[in-house]
């Protein structure tokens, strides 16, 4: 039952993702302005401006350029198809290099911020629920009006001026590792794991010490939304008939909260997913500040350079990264909730 | 509650003991930190027009000519002789009038990183890589056919045969090397000394060629860049840091700073931040607000030159009502200088007195034609060309649209918006346009049809100012490369035609400086600024040298005991 | 119609047995219950006082909205949030509930006291399986490992009547029948054997047998383990043949206090007269009348053979609601037809109007056929043929004036002008017991019965012959629907209309109908006049059912019998029916020819048509 219903998510993310390809591909053409103009900075002859446009491989009708980009045009080259994203039109580098490269900070950072986010948003949550006007019922309204509404960036600068430049407990916003540290080798990309593989445990506690601000960061804002959804669903649960006869039939309090937070983890777990996948993209103002090389500036560059190749890559890797989380979602939710039907 | 406080207890456990800091920086190593890291290392690829690919190249590569040193400014910072060449590969050198040839000495002993040898085969090689135009945006075949060396002419493009080298790149023997010219082009020597035309190991380079990329562009690009400067690569983390430690045979002597680490920070609050901590020793691309922060910090000096920066407004020829000289004085009228310079550059920046850089050799700053802001006369003006106070130029709303760049919002957004303020008042109907870089690029070089812009990117690469005549000035007809404003003079394209082939130096600053002068009359850029190129580093560290291209050497940097 | 006022304030209460009475279990006095709103703190109930006592089983009945689950609830110091308890006390066990510590009265919930809410499977938790729930509970007021408290909640699940009960345990709430999740609860509610359940209507939404099987075990849980029950319920007929003692609840709080039967005889507080109407009218001679009678008058409408099937999407099977039923109905007379969930009744009447179309068969009307021919030719049968439904909400537009809702027929079968339809109008209203001058406006603010009463204006505006009433008191609360009943008979005599009353509430059948059909699963078992179906019916299901419905008659309770017609099992199936007799399976007198062979309607000496050849033959013997 489960794995034929996850095959059959596979398989229509399969076809978004194709029918998203051919889409973006021809929309990202639509863009107001010439990519080639930013080879020609030195020299806009005409003849440089064919040279460049056939280094791009733009000289081409779109129907090719649209085949070796799917991989189905050998002729021309491999193409999705083959595993090839192409080359970058910033840097030469295979596409698929380079989000292999900035993708696992990305996926580092926000994956560690939504795990502290959830351990810290869920027992507020459930407090400020079970407990109305007690202490974390008022913080978190305070936190809702006064910081909820300030962007990250804000903070995130904030955070390095207070904690990095005056009390001096943070390190600079140097990305991941001091310049000065030697990297592990590289084996899944995320520099917590490779360092542990490596055995380095002195790279590990740097690494983490360098997430301390940008991970600070995004909880605080994550928080947010995760705590009001948990709260409004558990205050919802707890008014809920079951969660009367729980009383009526003399459950201990804790059990009973445990229902009602059962119950409201279950809608949560959308919002999560969703969270998720907009982080993907959306963290890049804290790896900006944090000088975190992550998966969101290279999505910028790519399209402030109309860099096409890039722009195609980002766009598909993101997509398939949501649909599964999303699909992973779906899963979980149905194994809280028995309710919900593959 | 119990979990919550579990789980402090436990993250305070892992973060005390890694309180303990970041590594210490040893003595001969530098942290610099940049808005950006190299994104490329070869100068016929994509990624060679962005400024910090450029000074990756230039501190891995060596040339064949640099510019003598003059004595430091008023700051400290060394700036070079723009009228004494020194041999830097090349050791010795003539030229021979009659056959326009130029023999050059090879220096003997020039070892490169990885056991590179230099000798005429990696000139003959990079000439050859050159002029096979194989590269994304072919630099090389460019700055050659700038200077006019014989057979590096547009053919190369369309005929495949055309590409081959020929006699006029002859190697003599194991150290010397002949190029002749096809005229007399004043611009040979200093185009040698650019990025562009930068010497690579042939052997190296050929070891990492593929059949499909015979000239090593793949690996240039994203590997390494094999040459004769003083430093080699160590590590290169595209978009992350670049690491160079010194390179022990340099032949001018090894360098004073062993390791150089080069690390991408994109927020420029973030670059103060860490060089005021001393963690950092050098950064570059603050704001200028922030430079002047930083001025009485103790431990940092803030230092810089009046180089080839500047800012100039650019009115379309093509675009009325900017064909109108009366409407393009009335606007140079109207312009706030003072006010630019003040909010937009905190006083580090002068006018500019006219189209080339003011540092360049063979610039004049033609007394008679300087327009300084007058609202007076720019009324007057107005009402002369038939629009009295401004009426009428509704008309021509869409041309007043001043554009510029979107991602240099913090920097220009004070300086357009003292001039829309300033130029509505006299009664231009301006309003402001912010477009990505890339599409401003596209509409100013490709399409040329921005009516109204401002422009504080444009730095002539050849050190001349010819070069940048031919650059900008001269009608695309005659040759003209990158005429954005569609300025088309007859009298300019004679001049310039000449002057292009004149040997005699002096005669050729004459046609140079009545170029020059028309250009002001004409008001075929508006120039506005000259601003200062500064930079931000401890105190500690001496040796800073301005280069044209912008980017710091290395080599020239030591620590005082 | 409202209640009619109380004159006194004082609970009316008849003198005690002469029995001593036993012990009381829990006291409540001078109870009151707020629930803040934004227009104000309402309050629920004020000054409640009842007492209940050991192995008593106490029946508590008041209108709908009188505070019944509130006092339910209360009882155990629980309130709907955002309520509160104000003020009050709850003697049991020697302790004021009120006064005792969240802590304390935690350990008596679900322990000493048990509730059964009406609401099954909103009441259980969603996510858990219901072993794990019963278990929960039962590990929350005794020591029990978790297998021991799984152990036990199959016991439970055993002893409530769930068949298979180690594959039930593992279920989750949304997988269980309304009856099923209804036994869970009580499974839990009794898991630590309480002293006292409160069960509040504990039957809503279940099918009639399945009620039936349901309160006997209830009941003979509570008399094995000399517990109490508080029984609440708006049903008279649960009241009556299962309570000792009768409650009634009016005006936020206990108005009368008697023995069961002498409250069915003889009610002393007004309110509890108006609930009673029915059944004392129902004993009056013009009703027995009425039953007795199969008046021959005029045929008016006729139903030839009517067959139904509904198609299920994407197979080819069809799902059998109406198969091959005929009767007819006199001018003036009313005939009932009545049946389980399933049983096809509510079709018929839709079909006789068209709102469906039948697969086959012929319905006429004064001779003239009125199925099979096209939807525009039956515009002026429609005047003559109404419906009334049994959701008086859904049935008219909230955002119309009454006037308006009124003159929508008028506009459609009548050629009346403006002024003359505003008079109509006012006229209808009249007969109905509304109050003329209400036409401008919205029928929002009007009870159930009133808007029932609007519907079955607007039935009559065009003047109609025949109504097919489908349901229409099966919303209304007790008080309602001895008004609306007197209501329709009135106009029957008034106006001689003829009835199809549909509906599962044999109460009120035997009180309107002339002859009355018996439906089991789209066939028709059973048609007599009411006397001889109700009296005497010979048909197994139709025994069956009258047996398991409970009349409100405190001397005949169903408890006091010792042999009961039931049947076993559910109802199969609509799709898949059997080839023989629809109830072979079921009932307690099939044999083989009953299996082979389809069963015929045979017509019977006295009159009465019954589809089973052994109560033909007479070899199942009449049960009174």
């Amino acid at each position: 039952m489960l794995l034929r219903y996850v095959t059959k998510r596979l398989l229509i993310g399969l076809v978004q993702l194709v029918v998203l390809t051919v889409a973006v591909f021809f929309l990202i053409r639509l863009l107001p302005a010439d990519p080639i103009s930013r080879f020609v900075g030195l020299n806009p002859s005409e003849e440089a401006y064919a040279q460049a446009e056939r280094s791009l491989g733009l000289d081409r009708p779109v129907h090719v350029q649209l085949l070796h980009y799917l991989g189905l045009a050998p002729s021309q080259g491999t193409g999705l198809l083959q595993g090839d994203l192409g080359d970058s039109w910033v840097s030469g580098s295979p596409i698929a290099q380079e989000i292999g490269t900035f993708l696992p900070v990305t996926l580092e950072l926000i994956t560690i911020s939504f795990f502290v986010a959830f351990l810290i948003a869920v027992p507020v949550g459930m407090l400020s629920a079970t407990r109305p006007g007690g202490a974390a019922d008022r913080g978190v309204f305070v936190y809702s009006l006064f910081a909820g509404s300030q962007p990250e960036f804000w903070w995130g600068l904030l955070f390095v001026y207070l904690f990095f430049f005056v009390l001096g407990v943070a390190p600079a916003p140097l990305g991941l590792l001091s310049p000065m540290t030697s990297e592990p080798a590289v084996i899944t990309g995320f520099i917590t794991i490779d360092s542990l593989l490596a055995g380095r445990l002195d790279v590990f506690l740097e690494a983490l010490h360098h997430l301390m601000l940008p991970v600070a960061t995004l909880v605080f804002i994550l928080s947010g939304p995760i705590i009001k959804m948990v709260r409004q669903n558990m205050v919802r649960a707890l008014q809920s008939d079951f969660v009367l006869y729980a009383r009526c039939a003399g459950l201990p309090a804790r059990r009973i909260a445990f229902y009602a937070l059962r119950a409201a983890m279950a809608p949560s777990m959308t919002l999560i997913g969703i969270l998720y996948g907009f982080m993907l993209g959306g963290a890049v103002l804290v790896e900006s500040v944090f000088s975190l090389g992550g998966l969101g500036q290279y999505a910028i560059r790519s399209i402030l350079a109309f860099d096409y190749p890039a722009i195609q890559g980002v766009v598909l890797v993101i997509t398939a990264i949501s649909l599964s989380v999303y699909l992973l979602l779906d899963i979980l939710h149905a194994m809280i909730d028995p309710r919900v039907a593959y | 509650m119990g979990i919550l406080r579990k789980c402090a207890l436990a993250g305070t456990a892992i973060v005390v003991p890694a309180l303990a800091g970041p590594a210490a920086v040893n003595a001969a190593e530098l942290l610099f930190l940049a808005e950006d890291v190299p994104a490329g290392l070869n100068y016929d690829g994509p990624a060679a027009a962005i400024p910090t690919s450029q000074t990756g190249m230039v501190n891995l590569m060596e040339p064949l000519f640099g510019y003598a040193t003059a004595a430091p400014n008023e700051d400290g910072v060394i700036v070079p002789d723009f009228s004494t060449f020194e041999g830097r590969l090349v050791d010795t050198w003539s030229y021979d009038e009659a056959t326009l040839t130029w023999t050059l000495n090879l220096r003997q002993g020039v070892m490169g990183c990885g056991g590179a040898t230099f000798n005429a085969d990696d000139v003959i090689y990079t000439f050859e890589r050159a002029k096979s135009v194989s590269g994304a945006a072919p630099i090389g075949w460019f700055l050659s056919n700038v200077a006019s060396i014989d057979g590096f002419t547009p053919d190369v493009f369309g005929d495949e045969a055309a590409r081959a080298l020929g006699d006029e790149v002859q190697r003599i023997d194991d150290y010397t090397v002949t190029i002749r010219q096809s005229e007399p082009n004043a611009l040979f020597l200093p185009v040698l000394t650019i990025f562009g035309l930068h010497i690579f190991d042939a052997e190296l380079m050929q070891a990492n060629a593929t059949e499909d990329d015979p000239w090593s562009h793949d690996y240039t690009n994203n590997v390494g860049v094999p040459s004769f400067g003083p430093y080699c690569l160590e590590s290169w983390a595209k978009d992350d840091e670049i690491v160079f430690t010194a390179n022990p045979d340099y032949y001018r002597g090894a360098p004073a700073i062993e390791r150089v680490v080069m690390k991408r920070v994109p927020q420029s609050s973030n670059r103060v931040v860490i060089l005021r901590t001393g963690q950092a020793q050098l950064v570059q691309k603050l704001t200028p607000r922030e430079f002047d922060s930083l001025r009485e910090a103790s431990g940092i000096t803030v230092a810089g030159v009046s180089g080839n920066e500047n800012l100039f407004v650019h009115m379309n020829f093509d675009v009325p009502p900017f064909n109108d000289p009366l409407v393009r004085e009335a606007v140079a009228r109207a312009m706030p200088y003072d006010q630019i310079i003040q909010a937009g550059y905190f006083g580090q920046a002068e006018r500019w007195a006219g189209v080339v850089p003011s540092s360049y050799p063979g610039f004049v700053a033609p007394a008679d034609h300087q327009y300084d802001t007058d609202t007076d006369a720019a009324a007057a003006l107005l009402e002369e060309a038939g629009y009295p106070g401004g009426a009428g130029l509704e008309a021509f709303e869409d041309a007043f649209q001043l554009t510029y760049v979107a991602e240099k919002e913090t920097t220009l957004g004070p300086i357009v918006t003292a001039i829309q303020s300033s130029l509505r008042q006299a009664g231009f109907p301006v309003t402001l346009n912010p477009i990505p870089q890339t599409q401003y690029g596209d509409r100013q070089l490709v399409q040329r049809d921005l009516p109204f812009a401002i422009n504080d990117q444009e730095k002539p690469i050849g050190v001349d100012a010819g070069y940048a005549v031919q650059l900008f000035f001269v009608s695309p007809e005659a040759g003209g490369l990158n005429n954005m404003v569609n300025y088309r003079n007859p009298d300019v394209d004679g001049l310039w035609a000449e002057a292009r082939v004149e040997p005699d130096q002096a005669a050729r600053d004459a046609l140079l400086a009545e170029i020059q002068t028309t250009l002001m009359d004409d008001i075929a850029w508006l120039p506005v600024v000259e601003y200062r190129t500064q930079w931000a580093y401890s105190d500690r560290l001496q040796g800073m040298q301005w280069h044209p291209d912008n980017s710091i050497r290395f080599f020239d940097l030591s620590y005082a005991e | 119609m409202t209640a009619p006022e109380v004159v006194s304030g004082e609970v009316v209460s008849t003198p005690a047995a002469t029995v001593a009475p036993a012990p009381p279990v829990l006291t409540a006095s001078g109870l009151k219950v707020a629930y803040p709103t934004p227009r104000g703190t309402v309050v629920a109930i004020d000054g409640l006082d009842l007492t209940i006592r050991q192995r008593e089983v106490v029946g508590l009945v008041g209108d709908a909205g009188s505070g019944k689950s509130t006092t339910a609830l209360a009882l155990m110091g629980v309130v709907r949030p955002p309520g509160r308890i104000l003020a009050g006390s709850i003697q049991f066990d020697g302790r004021d509930l009120l006064r005792c510590r969240e802590e304390e009265l935690r350990r008596i919930r679900g322990r000493d006291i048990g509730i059964i809410v009406q609401n099954p499977r909103g009441s259980l938790n969603p996510m858990l399986r219901i072993g794990k729930q019963i278990g929960n509970v039962y590990r929350a007021h005794n020591h029990a490992s978790p297998l021991e408290a799984r152990e036990r909640a199959v016991d439970m699940l055993r002893m409530v009547g769930i068949n298979d009960p180690d594959r039930r345990v593992k279920a989750f709430a949304h997988e269980l029948s309304g009856g099923m999740a209804q036994r869970a609860l009580i499974a839990m509610a009794l898991s630590s054997e309480p002293r006292l359940l409160i069960a509040d209507e504990p039957t809503s939404g279940l099918d009639v047998t399945i009620q039936a099987q349901f309160l006997d075990q209830m009941w003979e849980t509570v008399q094995r383990t000399h517990s109490a029950i508080l029984l609440i319920s708006q049903d008279l007929g649960i009241i009556a043949n299962y309570c000792d003692r009768v409650l009634v609840l009016h005006d936020r709080r206990i108005v009368e206090d008697a023995p069961a039967r002498d409250f069915f005889a003889r009610p002393a507080h007004p309110y509890s007269q108006s609930i009673l109407g029915l059944q004392r009218a129902s004993a009056g001679e013009q009703a027995q009348a009425r039953r007795a009678s199969s008046a021959a008058t005029e045929t008016l409408v006729e139903v030839d053979r009517l067959t139904k099937h509904f198609p299920i999407r994407g197979t080819d099977k069809v799902v059998q609601a109406v198969d091959t039923v005929s009767f007819a109905i006199g001018r003036g007379e009313t005939v009932g037809l009545v049946g389980e969930s399933g049983s096809g009744k509510t079709t018929i009447g839709r079909c006789l109007l068209r709102l469906e179309e039948p697969t086959s068969g012929e319905i006429r009307y004064r001779g003239q056929p009125i199925s099979g021919i096209a939807q525009h030719h039956l515009r002026r049968f429609r005047s003559k043929l109404q419906i009334v439904f049994q959701d008086p909400y859904d049935s008219l537009n909230p955002r119309w004036t009454i006037g308006r809702i009124l003159r929508e027929p008028l506009d459609l079968h009548t050629t009346l002008t403006g002024r003359a339809k505003r008079d109509r109008a006012r006229e209808l209203l009249d007969m109905v017991g509304l109050d003329p001058n209400a036409l401008d406006i919205r029928p929002r603010g009007l009870g159930a019965g009133a808007m029932q009463r609007l519907n079955i204006a607007r039935a009559l505006a065009t003047d109609p012959e025949f109504i097919v009433l489908d349901e229409p008191t099966s919303v209304l609360a007790p008080s309602a629907v001895v008004g609306l009943i007197a209501l329709l008979q009135k106009l029957q005599s008034d106006l001689q209309l003829s009835y199809l009353f549909i509906s599962h509430d044999l109460t009120t059948v035997q009180y309107l109908c002339h002859r009355v059909a018996v439906m089991y699963l789209g066939q028709m078992v059973e048609l007599g006049t009411v006397d001889q179906v109700f009296g005497s019916p010979r048909h197994p299901y139709a025994k069956a059912l009258l047996a398991s419905h409970l009349f409100p008659d405190p001397t005949r309770r169903r408890v006091d019998r010792h042999e009961r017609e039931t049947l076993t099992g559910e109802i199969p199936s609509p799709v898949d029916l059997p080839r023989g007799c629809y109830l072979y399976g079921r009932c307690p007198h099939a044999t083989e020819t009953c299996a082979d062979a389809p069963q015929a309607l045979d017509r019977q000496p006295d009159g009465r048509l019954v589809r089973c050849w052994r109560a033909t033959a007479g070899e199942i013997g009449d049960s009174a």
